[in-house]
């Protein structure tokens, strides 16, 4: 144990050492002093002193990879998932919220947030896939691309991933025209659920029976809205761009 | 966009409607099967499926919070305000409310072996009824208001809603805890049924927390403060 002051006198590399040995005693269950850690990440967070992050992200390096190796799974690149794990804790983890946190204990469980949110945005920016099912009429009762001339008349709908950055990088400016082309409520909640929420046809229904009484009203809607926003000469200009 | 116009082989096989449902895979297997052998309206289905791609490129998520706020929700240490309004997104977006489940199970797997002076030394308190069940709510199917007991433990009352959840069989589990004292920073609501651990869910601000999509059983729920452990032995959500 250390004097009750001792932490705040000690040098990064000290209080590293001192931080590792109580963490081991913690894993060991023994009794074990949170201050050395405590002062390490109070200095790293609140003042941003650069040895003690340096030497916060070694002491707990270790437990941060198995928190995002667990959170990844095998196919996601563990080093990216670690540094972006980081730099989210670093970004987020104020001075209020170490403050507001229930000891060391608290801060780790933010830092194991972090490592899950860290795999949750590699999940999000990974291509959607889209809800069609063209392969089941093109290649039904085992008709293979090879016999089969309609897998090659008709070109993917899918969008090239390019596309989908393009799309994605130009969101605030067809968004804002998407939105003044809608007319009613009916369309926005439409629009709102299947685009924004991507919710299948009958979710939508079936969260919103009081605007729409069956799926196939669901259907009449998205078509009255895709035909009028590609008719819309903003939208074709985006289009012609995504599809040059 | 396609520069050939195409003739329908059939007019009337598939509508403009059936040619959405196709291109969002969901066509009935009648219009599915004409729309497949039919150029003209395979061609419509297939750029309505393309434009239906690109506006859920442009739109798709974009106004889902980051995934740290859900992360910090499920912590409960998101602000009060910033958590009311995740909470209300959470109700209406199965991916985020998701990627909450997945924080709540990532944090469960860490609880299941509980840290060193986190849980040690609590005291454990038995909630009591304050009142019992109303003979006319309990085993009220279908109805909104569900049903509600209060218990009390120590100095805290904690109010137990079971209803039915928005969708399928399952149950919703609400709770509201009131304190004398200030509420705790760090309380968090578990469900067990069996002696397994179902749920966790962080109290929020305000006192409240919910399960919201859990299978119809009798549950016990522990709440844990900073320095208790209140325990509800019997929460019946079997009928709701």
């Amino acid at each position: 144990m250390l004097d009750a002051d001792a932490p705040r006198t000690l040098s990064a590399a000290e209080l590293c050492r001192r931080c590792r040995e109580e963490t081991a005693r913690f894993r060991r269950r023994e009794p074990h002093d949170d201050r050395p850690c405590l002062d390490l990440i109070r200095r790293a967070v609140n003042e941003r002193d650069d040895p003690c992050w340096q030497a916060l992200t070694e002491v707990y390096g270790d437990q941060v990879a198995a928190w995002c190796r667990r959170a990844g799974g095998a196919t996601a690149d563990l080093d990216e998932l670690v540094a972006l794990a980081w730099a989210k804790f670093w970004q987020y983890f104020t001075p209020a919220k170490l403050a507001a946190s229930a000891g060391a204990a608290g801060v780790l469980r933010y830092l194991q947030m972090c490592a899950q949110s860290a795999a949750l945005d590699l999940v999000r920016a990974r291509p959607r896939e889209l809800p069609l099912e063209w392969g089941v009429s093109h290649h039904a009762e085992g008709a293979s691309r090879d016999h089969d001339p309609l897998a090659y008349r008709y070109p993917d709908p899918s969008p090239t991933p390019e596309e989908i950055v393009t799309a994605r990088a130009a969101g605030a400016e067809v968004r804002a025209v998407i939105g003044s082309l809608l007319r009613g409520e009916r369309e926005q909640v439409l629009v709102y659920l299947m685009y924004e929420l991507g919710l299948r046809s009958a979710e939508v229904q079936a969260k919103r029976p009081d605007l729409f009484a069956s799926v196939r009203e669901v259907y009449a809607t998205t078509r009255n809205v895709q035909d009028r926003l590609s008719r819309s000469a903003a939208l074709r200009a985006w289009l012609a761009r995504e599809q040059e | 966009m396609t520069n050939r116009s195409p003739r329908c082989t059939d007019p009337g096989a598939s509508s403009p409607e059936d040619r959405i449902a196709q291109a969002r895979g969901e066509a009935p297997a009648a219009a599915a099967g004409h729309i497949a052998a039919c150029v003209a309206c395979q061609a419509d289905a297939v750029e309505q499926a393309r434009l239906g791609a690109l506006l859920g490129a442009a739109l798709f998520r974009h106004a889902c919070p980051p995934t740290h706020e859900i992360g910090e929700y499920a912590l409960g240490v998101l602000a009060p305000e910033a958590a009311q309004q995740l909470a209300t997104h959470l109700l209406d977006c199965p991916r985020c409310a998701l990627e909450r489940r997945t924080f709540a199970d990532f944090f469960k797997e860490e609880a299941a072996a509980p840290a060193i002076g986190l849980l040690t030394g609590l005291r454990r308190l038995l909630a009591v009824p304050l009142q019992p069940r109303s003979p006319a709510l309990t085993g009220l199917r279908g109805a909104d208001s569900g049903s509600s007991t209060t218990y009390a433990a120590g100095d805290l009352r904690l109010t137990i809603s079971v209803e039915r959840a928005p969708r399928g069989g399952n149950r919703l589990i609400a709770g509201l805890v009131e304190l004398d004292v200030e509420p705790a920073r760090t309380a968090l609501a578990s469900l067990y049924a069996d002696g397994r651990l179902v749920e966790t869910e962080p109290v929020d601000d305000l006192g409240s927390f919910s399960f919201a999509d859990v299978p119809p059983a009798r549950y016990v729920l522990e709440l844990a403060l900073d320095d208790a452990l209140v325990v509800v032995e019997d929460v019946n959500a079997q009928q709701a």
